[in-house]
């Protein structure tokens, strides 16, 4: 019973939001241009599965996004393990990383179209860009915040460098990576529809861009839901992958 | 008898705020192979302190402190020593059999050898739980076996029972004279209950204020098992809580 309660009550908040939007659309007192009736969206979803422009441009876009997440991951991962054990790794690189995690990765976008053209490259390396940083952070911090009464246990015990490294420390640190791992998933989107509205042709990002030309309103909305259904579901797998992962953790 | 650690001289201090504060002051301790020794002082004296050093935690210069004859700090290759915390310290993302084998030598890492303690702490059946699945208590006896499979000179128990609640108290207190009963390391405790050291000691060491100095020592000569409801029990309850009171009044 609480279980369909608390599965019913997300669901409130959505059905709100779509029975205004049904009534303010068809109140007549707003053009189809600015808010496109329900049904028009619909429309929309069954031409773009029809024509298969939708999986075309989720394809194009979702392989960039993998391939701009896991370089960003794993980077994020090699330099946040090393920053978080070694001291002298960390302040060697800290102050570099701190200054350039200022700079939104958005505003990296002319130069890298200079450097490397408008093909995936550039976007390729946004989107690791805007990865990076959340999941070095995290990891550094994952690290650090390993509570030091297992280091004094380590430390009587005489358990070796290498087993506190890879049973204490490593371990300890993962439910922090995996928030690196969320944000940066959201991160990764953002970037790349960013990337392609600036030059692209095919993917999500180019199609709002090319229907806002258009004056498409209606496919605007459904490729803004599409874009939030695919980080909604990157993020639930994300925490699937969590919970068998940190099975230990407390519920 | 059977000298296995000498403590001669000891005296620690610590620097607070570029003061010294004095913590142990001439410590002298012999304590047998085998021998369950309590220690008993107020809060703060520096009982933790004196674990520490022999848990080679803690650093000394003044002193000396030897096992079998050989002196502590320079004998840093294995855990001579292995300290029971008061919070168990059990790694939550490892199992109750993952914990008690971690950091062990292959050969040490048997299944049978791990079976042996497991069963030795009564955890038989919970091998496979992680640390937040089980009781307080049970996490304390896989921390005790974690320790015991190492096969320390000698076990250092800071206040192992404290977090527990009194009637899991003395199950413990039972449960480590079980333990005793199979493996016989030497173990040195320390607590704040009176009635848990004359229980389980074959001697019990009252420490003054800080600086911690040895202030009195008592042997209990009762037999075991002990009733906690005998007349001798109750007549040595009675002079170690008067040491105490004396302590308090000056
Ligand atoms: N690393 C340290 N640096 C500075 N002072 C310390 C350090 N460790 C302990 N002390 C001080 O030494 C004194 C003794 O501490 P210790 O932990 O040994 O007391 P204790 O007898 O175990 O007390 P309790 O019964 O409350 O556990 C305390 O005043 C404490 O503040
Ligand atoms: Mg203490």
């Amino acid at each position: 019973m609480k279980l369909i309660y608390n599965n019913a009550i997300k669901f409130i908040v959505p059905v709100i939001l779509v029975v205004i939007w049904v009534i303010l659309s068809g109140s007549g007192k707003f053009s189809p241009l600015v808010m496109p009736p329900v049904s028009s969206i619909w429309k929309e979803l069954v031409n773009s599965i029809t024509s298969g422009m939708m999986f075309t441009d989720l394809f194009v876009s979702i392989l960039i996004v993998l391939r701009g997440y896991i370089i960003g991951v794993l980077l994020g991962l090699v330099f946040g393990v090393l920053m978080g054990i070694f001291t002298k790794v960390n302040n060697l690189f800290s102050g570099t990383i701190n200054a350039f995690r200022q700079i939104p990765p958005l505003a990296w976008i002319p130069l890298l179209i200079l450097w490397v053209g408008i093909g995936d490259a550039s976007k390729v390396i946004l989107i690791a860009l805007g990865v990076f940083y959340p999941v070095l952070l995290n990891t550094i911090s994952g690290i650090s915040e390993v509570s030091t009464s297992y280091l004094e246990f380590a430390r009587n015990y005489k358990i070796k460098k290498k087993d506190i490294l890879l049973h204490i420390l490593l371990p300890g640190a993962v439910p922090s990576v995996f928030v690196g791992l969320r944000l940066g998933a959201g991160q990764a989107w953002m970037a790349v529809v960013a990337a392609e509205m600036i030059a692209a042709t095919a993917g999500v990002g180019y199609r709002i861009n090319a229907a806002r030309n258009l004056m498409q309103t209606g496919q605007v909305i459904l490729y803004m839901i599409l874009i939030g259904v695919v980080g909604g579901l990157m993020d639930y797998f994300l925490r699937k992958i969590e919970k068998r992962v940190v099975r230990w953790r407390q519920d | 008898m059977n000298e296995q650690l000498r403590i001669e001289h000891l005296s620690k201090s610590f620097l607070v705020n570029n003061e010294k504060l004095d913590v142990l002051d001439d410590i002298n301790l012999n304590i047998d192979k085998g021998e369950f020794i309590s220690i008993i002082g107020h809060s703060g004296c520096g009982k933790s302190t004196l674990l520490k050093i022999l848990a080679g935690l803690t650093g000394y210069t003044v002193g000396s402190v030897k096992i079998d004859g050989k002196e502590l700090r320079d004998s840093a290759d294995s855990a001579k020593c292995c300290m029971i915390f008061q919070d168990h310290r059990l790694l939550p993302w490892k199992t109750v059999r993952q914990n008690i084998a971690f950091g062990l030598y292959e050969d040490d890492k048997s299944e049978e050898n791990i079976n042996s303690y497991i069963e030795m702490v009564n955890l038989k059946g919970f091998e496979n739980a992680y640390p937040h699945q089980i009781s307080g208590g049970m996490a304390q006896r896989t921390a005790i076996a974690r320790a015991l499979v190492r096969k320390p000179e000698i076990l250092l128990l800071d206040e192992p029972f404290g977090a527990l609640d009194a009637l899991t108290r003395i199950e413990m207190q039972k449960e480590v004279l079980n333990i005793r009963s199979y493996n016989h390391t030497t173990m040195i405790l320390v607590t704040h209950d009176i009635d848990e050291a004359i229980y389980l000691s074959d001697r019990i060491i009252v420490t003054s204020n800080r600086p911690a100095a040895i202030k009195k020592e008592f042997k209990v000569e009762l037999s075991r098992p002990r009733m906690r409801t005998d007349s001798d029990f109750m007549r040595l309850k009675s002079k170690i809580f008067r040491e105490f009171f004396d302590t308090y009044s000056k």
